[in-house]
Order: structure tokens, then sequence, then C-alpha cells
């Protein structure tokens, strides 16, 4: 073996440039890929068929929307809350930017596989070519993403004319674009990064707050004004200048994030493909939490407990510190509280898209309950620690989800009867329907992954494993059944003559979700 | 070799240096490593051997002290540092098109290592990898991956060779060569910084050794490094 390698201080190194590194590992691996220019051009083809249905299905959604806001009737006299429909579109489109906002921060936004890191990252090659590509990625999926939602936001806004959509989609693209850009140059600053994402998340929780401080104030249908094109151009000289100053400041991300993020991303594909929500939710989790409490819980109430029933309690003890201890699951549960009234609020607003509302609220509000669920899934050894069988561990990890969701329900049935006749059975109704949205986190929480194994069903979208749509629909499901009568109250029916049938509901869904696989299962 | 009145910074300084995650993991440490040294990291599990290498190779900002790599302070960005030090860290992570080959090549091409056919054609001999040069990353043991990690940590200039548990997965005679590579590496003027937990390859390859608890960080010569290891 020779011994060249060594003293490197003593060298003088004409190091090849990223750029160069990049396209050697490229070419190399491509000499024995599988598909060739015919592949490349087959995927280009069929991302773009893609995007062009996801457009025209979201354009055509929107359109209706615009056509919808345009029809609806004035407010009634004396509401004290008004929404018109314009102003969701707004919401959501404020929602969708910082759902976006989130995702770039926790997937990177610049990031590298780990073999890239692995190899690459030690050479000495500059890093400002090297990581091109991996910082234009997603500031280039962020502009379309927002070029199809600025467009979208103009047709719900009623906007036709082709300077007005073409000014909203530049706002969109430059908006969205300039914040990926944003989130790529905090990336060498791990409080500014931090910070970023918790604004981001914060704003995503507050859009159901910040809409029903505007229906408040009853403001009257928003009208886009000439301001858009300006604003567009804005939009999109600041990404060109984001832009500019990210490829300066690239060399700048350490390794270690780069690394790191690229690790999330991987994990996130992964359970994409996997259709596994619990895994993204978790590849998606940032632990901000500092690594050293002021002090432990003494749990000193499980001394109160009978011994018998010391280890559900220490169970349910368990699930309610691990909710305690995530603040932002308290923001969860806020603002799905606020999405009944808000749609309630809308004048002229269908039963059905208020019963839509109420469901999805309440299920989204059961999904930040039932953490524990979804640990012990992924953890079967919690589940095991304690002197339960798995029957009564199932029946435990219910019980934080169903207490919570049953005080989570006061307010936003509480809006709700006052809306609808100012008849206090609703209030009764949401008790009796939030067990069965508990019943479906837990449902979901503890639900197999799907069996890729088996022969797979020919579909318009390709090729999807048999029995996908059972296993991705638990939980679901029973949000959705169980929550039918209310759903016939919300579209009618006297509150009152439904009561027992929900209260039926909510014990079947429960008795579902407490039960256990078969073995085979 | 830099000449003049001031002498050579030692290759790695650390001073009170605190690793870990949010808290320290370890005693602080302090450390000089110079060219021709090289010391071995030991200490038991969970002691802050690994957290200490991946703050020395700049994957870990230290919590407190300081830490310098050639008389400047460590900063992986630098390609200067990325010249310096070559570190395997127990790594796994490879490009699935890339044949053994190819890695190593990829590794000596990317620092311009003169005549990479030749240099890699030796590490490939040296590491038992010749058999298997033209295998993909999937085809590879366990054991064979960790060679061609130890091996590219070889295909490339450096100053500082930093290592975490190389022993790990190679066989008695691999060990042993490996513990001649160490040698040779220090002979020629290098250093070499190395958690392990194999006694023997300590006594062999090291001049000097780090023990890690987390009491105390204390510098001991190899033999009673050697010694404190089976007692570990």
């Amino acid at each position: 073996m020779t011994s060249t390698a060594t003293r490197a201080a003593d060298r003088t190194l004409a190091a090849p440039s990223g750029r160069a590194v990049r396209r050697w590992t490229s070419r190399t691996a491509r000499r024995r890929a599988e598909g060739g220019l015919l592949t490349l051009l087959g995927e280009v083809y069929s991302a773009a068929i893609s995007v062009a249905i996801v457009a025209a299905v979201l354009f055509g959604a929107a359109e209706e929307f615009g056509a919808a806001s345009l029809l609806s009737p004035p407010p009634p006299d004396g509401a004290l809350v008004v929404l018109p429909l314009g102003w969701v579109a707004v919401l959501l489109a404020v929602a969708a930017l910082a759902t976006l906002l989130g995702l770039v921060l926790r997937l990177g936004p610049v990031s590298l596989s780990p073999p890239q890191s692995a190899w690459w990252l030690p050479l000495p090659a500059d890093r400002r070519t090297l990581l091109r590509p991996a910082a234009a990625r997603w500031p280039l999926l962020a502009a379309l993403v927002g070029a199809l939602g600025g467009t979208s936001l103009a047709l719900a806004l009623a906007v036709m004319e082709p300077v007005g959509l073409a000014a909203f989609a530049g706002l969109g693209a430059g908006t969205a674009a300039s914040a990926a850009l944003l989130a790529a140059l905090c990336q060498d600053r791990p409080a500014l990064h931090q910070w970023l994402r918790r604004l981001s998340d914060t704003a995503l929780a507050a859009v159901p707050l910040l809409g029903l401080a505007l229906a408040a104030s009853r403001p009257g249908a928003p009208v886009p004004g000439v301001a858009v094109v300006p604003a567009a151009a804005v939009a999109l000289l600041t990404a060109v200048g984001l832009t500019v100053v990210l490829d300066r400041r690239t060399d700048r991300i350490p390794h270690a994030v780069l690394r790191q993020r690229g690790v999330v991303a991987g994990s996130a594909w992964d359970a994409v493909l996997w259709l596994d929500t619990r895994a993204l939710g978790r590849a998606l989790t940032e632990r901000s939490s500092p690594p050293v409490r002021a002090r432990s819980s003494r749990l000193g109430w499980l001394a109160r407990v009978p011994v018998r029933a010391r280890p559900a309690a220490a169970l349910v003890s368990a699930d309610l510190l691990l909710l305690v201890r995530e603040p932002r699951r308290f923001g969860q549960l806020a603002a799905t509280a606020a999405l009944p009234a808000l749609a309630a609020a809308v004048p002229g607003v269908s039963p059905l898209a208020v019963a839509a509302v109420v469901v999805a609220g309440g299920y989204l509000a059961a999904l930040a309950t039932a953490e524990g669920a979804r640990q012990g899934q992924v953890r079967p050894v919690l589940d095991a620690l304690l002197p339960l069988d798995a029957a009564q561990v199932r029946r435990c990890r219910l019980v934080v989800p169903v207490v919570l969701l049953v005080g989570w329900s006061v307010l936003p049935f509480a809006v709700l009867g006052w809306r609808f006749d100012q008849d206090p059975t609703w209030l009764a109704l949401g008790a009796l329907a939030a067990p069965v949205w508990a019943a479906a986190a837990v449902r979901a929480a503890y639900r197999p992954l799907p069996d890729f194994s088996g022969p797979p069903i020919a579909t318009p979208m390709g090729p999807v494993p048999s029995g996908l749509g059972t296993v991705v629909s638990q939980g679901p499901d029973v949000a959705l059944l169980g929550s039918l009568p209310l759903v016939a109250a919300l579209l009618g029916v006297a509150p009152s003559a439904v009561l027992v049938v929900q209260a039926a509901a909510a014990l079947a869904a429960l008795a579902v979700a407490a039960r256990l696989p078969a073995p085979d299962d | 070799m830099p000449s003049g009145a001031e002498p050579a910074p030692p290759v790695l300084r650390a001073v009170g240096l605190e690793v870990g995650y949010g808290l320290p993991v370890c005693a602080p440490i302090t450390l000089e490593l110079s060219a021709g040294e090289c010391v071995a990291v030991l200490g038991p599990n969970g002691s802050g051997k690994s957290t200490f290498l991946l703050s020395v190779v700049g994957l870990r900002p230290p919590l407190l002290g300081s830490l310098e790599v050639l008389g400047a302070a460590v900063d992986e960005r630098a390609a200067g540092f990325r010249t310096a030090v070559s570190s395997a860290l127990g790594d796994d992570a490879f490009f699935p098109a890339l044949t053994v080959r190819e890695h190593l090549l990829l590794t000596a091409y990317g620092h311009a290592v003169p005549a990479p056919d030749a240099a890699v054609d030796d590490l490939l001999e040296e590491f038992g990898l010749a058999g298997r040069a033209e295998a993909l990353p999937s085809a590879l043991s366990s054991g064979q991956r960790r060679r061609l990690v130890l091996a590219a940590a070889l295909a490339r200039p450096r100053s500082l060779l930093v290592l975490d548990e190389p022993e790990q997965r190679l066989d008695a005679g691999m060990r042993r060569r490996l513990a001649d590579r160490l040698q040779q590496e220090c002979a020629d003027g290098g250093a070499v910084l190395f958690a392990c937990h194999d006694a023997e390859l300590v006594g062999a390859a090291a001049s000097s050794a780090l023990l890690l608890t987390e009491a105390a960080a204390e510098l001991v010569p190899a033999a009673d490094g050697a010694v404190a290891l089976g007692r570990l």
C-alpha cells in the first residue's frame, strides 16, 4: 500500500468542483441504470399529467367556490358573526402557505440523502455547486404549488380576467418560493430555524381563530384590487433576490444539518409510500423540548388509587403526561374547536358542509389526544410494561381521548346550539358524539400497515395493494359512521330525536376501538 | 513542514471540552494530539466516546470549552478542514448504484489523489475487497461494508485520522493489519484518534489512551489503558 495519503497539510490540492463530483457520481451510476432516456421521458410525462389533473380538479372546485360566493345570500339581520365565503378562501390560502412553510422547514429544505452526505460532504469540493440542485428543489416545487394555489384563490374570489389570474398565480408562486428560500437561508442558524418552525405551526393553528375574529367584525366580501399586480411583482422579485442570496450561502449549511434533514425527508417519503400517516407524523415531528425538565413528576396521585387499579391508572397518567408535555396538541384542540363555529358563520352555507366540517374537526381534535396509543402501536413493549392484558391496555388508551374530547365538545356544540334555535340538547349530542371520534383516533392509531405482499389491484392511479382501502380507512370509517346521527341532526332532524341513537353509536365505536385484532391479523 | 520560530500547533487541541446532547455525556476533556501520535479513546458504553469523536470531526457542536484542529476552530464547512480530517464513524450509507471500486474512486478523485486507480487497487487488496471490487453495496456482508468504509478513510490525504471502533466486524487477521496500518500512519507523520473496545488493538497501535467516564477524562499510557479496558 502506498503512504501517499497522509500529510494533507503539506499538499496543495486541486480538488474537483462540487458540480464535477455530482456529475461524476450520477454519470457512473447511470451506466448501470435499468431505464434509459425513454424511462426518464416517461416519468416527466407522468409528472406533467399528474400536475395537470391536480390543477384541473383544483381549478374546477375553486371556480364552483367562486360562483357560490357570488350567489351567497346576505347575512341574516342581527347575526353576531358573519364570514363571507371569499374570506374562507383567503383563510384556506393562508393555511396552505403555513403548511407549506412548516413542511419545507422540517424537510430541509436543503438536504442530502445519507449516501450523498456520507460520500460527498467529506470531500473538499465547493459546496455551492455541489448543493445547487438540492437547494433549488424545494423553492421550485413551492413556486409550482404557489402558482396553482394563487390561481385557485383567484378563481375562488371570482376573478376571471387573464391579467388578474396571472397576477394571483405570480403572487402565489413568488410568496411560496420566497417562504421556501427563507427557510433554506435559516438552515445555518438553528435558533432562527426553530423560531420560524414555531411561527408556521402557530400561524396554521391560528387560522381558524383568526377566522372567528374576522367573522366577529362582520366584514364584507373580499374584493381583489389592483394592488395584486404590484404585490405579485414584489413577491417574484423577492424570490429572485433570495435565490441569489441562497446560492451564495449554501456553503454555510453544516454537514450535520444536511444529513439530518435528508434522514427526515427519507423517513417521510417512506411513510408516504407505506401510506402510514402515523410514521409521517413521527418523521415530521421535531423534538424541541429541552433535554432536562425542572423536576420530575412524583406521580403522587397514583398512591391514592387502590392498588388493583394502579396499573391502569399509571397507563392513563402516562398518556396524560405525554399530552400535557406537548403544548402544540392544545393548539390543535383550540383550532379544531373553532372550525364548527367558523362554518356556521358563513351565510348560506349548506348544512352538509357544516356537518363535514364538524365531523372533520372532531376527528382532527381526537387525533391530538391519541399519541399514547400511537406510541404503543409503534413500540409494543410500552403496552407490555404493566401487568395488564392487551384488552385492558386498549381500554385504558381510550380514557384520555374520550375525557378530553367530551370536554372539547362543549365549546363548538354550545356555538352550534346557539346557532340552531338556542337548543341546549346540542351540548348533550356533542358529548355523545365525542367518544366516537376518540374511539376512531385510537382505532386509527392501532391499525396495521398495508400488506404489500399480496397481488396488486389495477386502478386508474396505478397498481395498489389489495386490502389497502380497508387498512387506510381504519379510524375514519368509525368517525364517519358513528357521526351519522349527529349529521342527521345537522341536516334538520331534531337533536333530541337522535340522542339515543348517538349514544348507541358511541358505545359501538368504543367497542370496535377496544377490540383486539385476531392473532393472525 | 512549516518553518520559523513558532512551533507548529498540535493536530488536535481540546481544552475543557464538554460534549453531549443538551447535557454533557462525560467529564470535560483536555487533550493535545500531535503529529505522529495515536490516542485511543476508551470507556464503557455510553461514556461519550462517539460523541467526542463527532465533535472532533465537526458533526456535533461542543457544549463548552474549546476545540481546535491544526490551530483553527473546528469548522467542517471549510475545505481545509475536510482535507485534513479523515474519519470513519460507523456510517453505513452507500450509493446503491456505485460499486465498491467506484466508492473508493469517488473519494480518491474528490481529493485529487495522484494516480487514484493504483491507490484504489492497493486498498482493495489490503482490505480484502479485491474479489468484491465490482460488487454493489447491497451484495456486501456487514464486515465487507465496514472494510469499505475504513478503506475510504485511507484513500485520501489527511493529517488527522478519526475512527470510531474500527475493530467492529473485523476478523483477527484484519485487526492485526489495522494495528500495523495505524502504526504506519503515525510513522508517516499522521495523527490518529480512535475509540476502541479491543485491548489488543490499543496495546499494539496507541501511544496513549484517553479514559472517559462521567467523573473524569484522564490521559494514561496505552498499556494502562489496555489494562483498564479489561476491567470495564
